[in-house]
């Protein structure tokens, strides 16, 4: 899963205000690392939803993958 | 990459129904009496900047600055975690931190919060303003919200002494929703309480046309609308 794909799956549950929000905080990582596949901002993305009142866990668990170790 | 936009779709409720992505159709002759009332509930936060020059909806300098600078400056309050927050979406972040510029207008505010910049430092605005024009900061979190619509209800009243409205149409921001919360639910009662139509019809909506007794109708947001429609 890429940064670019959480953000849709979280655009599509919760809207693009949401978003918006997430953006303020996130707006360097979600902008210029949109492609990235790396853990440590995957899950930075998760604990900022988790602050705005969202469990992003399971759309990141979706697509599960042992490799990624999430 | 993608963008966000500002708001979802307009939603309406009427009767117990709830449509999305409905169109209101109004039809009404000229034995109808319309009257108007408008309302933020925002309050004054404190500072505030004149506009230097302008072009159509992009500020280009306040105070003799460049107006990017100016705004930034006045919403953050020096608070370097604002200041990046209004730079990366100044909507948005008005929203987050229930604060943004507007316009007075007596004992009221018009919101004009800055809806991005230009790359050589102007601010892109909602709508056109002059030269001039004074902006304030001002406070605007959901004690504001709800005396809006007391606010608006006043209005209302000035304009009649009739306690019994044949139909009552609220426009209500999509950004009140967010800042109002939970309290959302206060909205409706709050203006029941005061006013008895037959007919209530609440639109929450992306952007409303603010009339403000019997002033000519703008472009406003963030805001809570009444239009009362009455045989004449």
């Amino acid at each position: 899963m890429t940064v670019q794909t959480l953000v849709d799956k979280i655009a599509a549950a919760r809207g693009p205000f949401f978003v918006a929000r997430l953006g303020l905080r996130l707006q360097f990582l979600i902008e210029r690392e949109a492609n990235s596949q790396r853990e440590e901002h995957l899950q930075a993305i998760v604990e900022v939803c988790s602050e705005l009142g969202f469990d992003a866990a399971p759309l990141l668990r979706e697509t599960f993958r042992p490799s990624q170790g999430f | 990459m993608w963008r966000a936009p500002l708001a979802e779709p307009s939603l309406a409720f009427a009767d117990g129904r709830f449509e999305e992505h409905g169109v209101l159709l109004l039809a009404f002759d000229e034995r109808v009496r319309g009257r108007y009332a408008f309302a933020t509930g925002a309050q004054s936060g404190g500072a505030s900047f004149r506009l230097t020059e302008t072009g159509g909806s992009v500020w280009k300098s306040a105070e003799g600055r460049r107006a990017r600078d100016v705004a930034l400056d006045t919403l953050s309050q020096n608070d370097p975690v604002k200041r990046a927050h209004f730079a990366a979406n100044p909507a948005i972040a008005a929203a987050e931190h229930s604060v943004c510029l507007a316009t007075r207008d007596g004992e009221d505010y018009w919101c004009a919060p800055p809806i991005g910049f230009t790359p050589d430092g102007g601010v892109v605005a909602f709508y056109p303003m002059k030269p001039g024009t004074e902006l304030h900061r001002v406070r605007l979190d959901s004690d504001c919200a709800i005396e809006a619509v007391k606010a608006a209800v006043a209005q209302l009243r000035r304009q009649t002494d009739q306690q019994s409205h044949e139909l009552v149409i609220s426009f209500t921001c999509t950004m009140r929703g967010f800042t109002l919360g939970d309290r959302a639910m206060e909205e409706t009662p709050t203006l029941l309480r005061e006013l008895s139509p037959r007919v209530h019809l609440t639109v929450i909506a992306n952007g409303e046309i603010g009339c403000k007794e019997g002033a000519v109708p703008r472009a406003t947001l963030w805001a809570y609308s009444l239009c009362s429609l009455n045989s004449a």
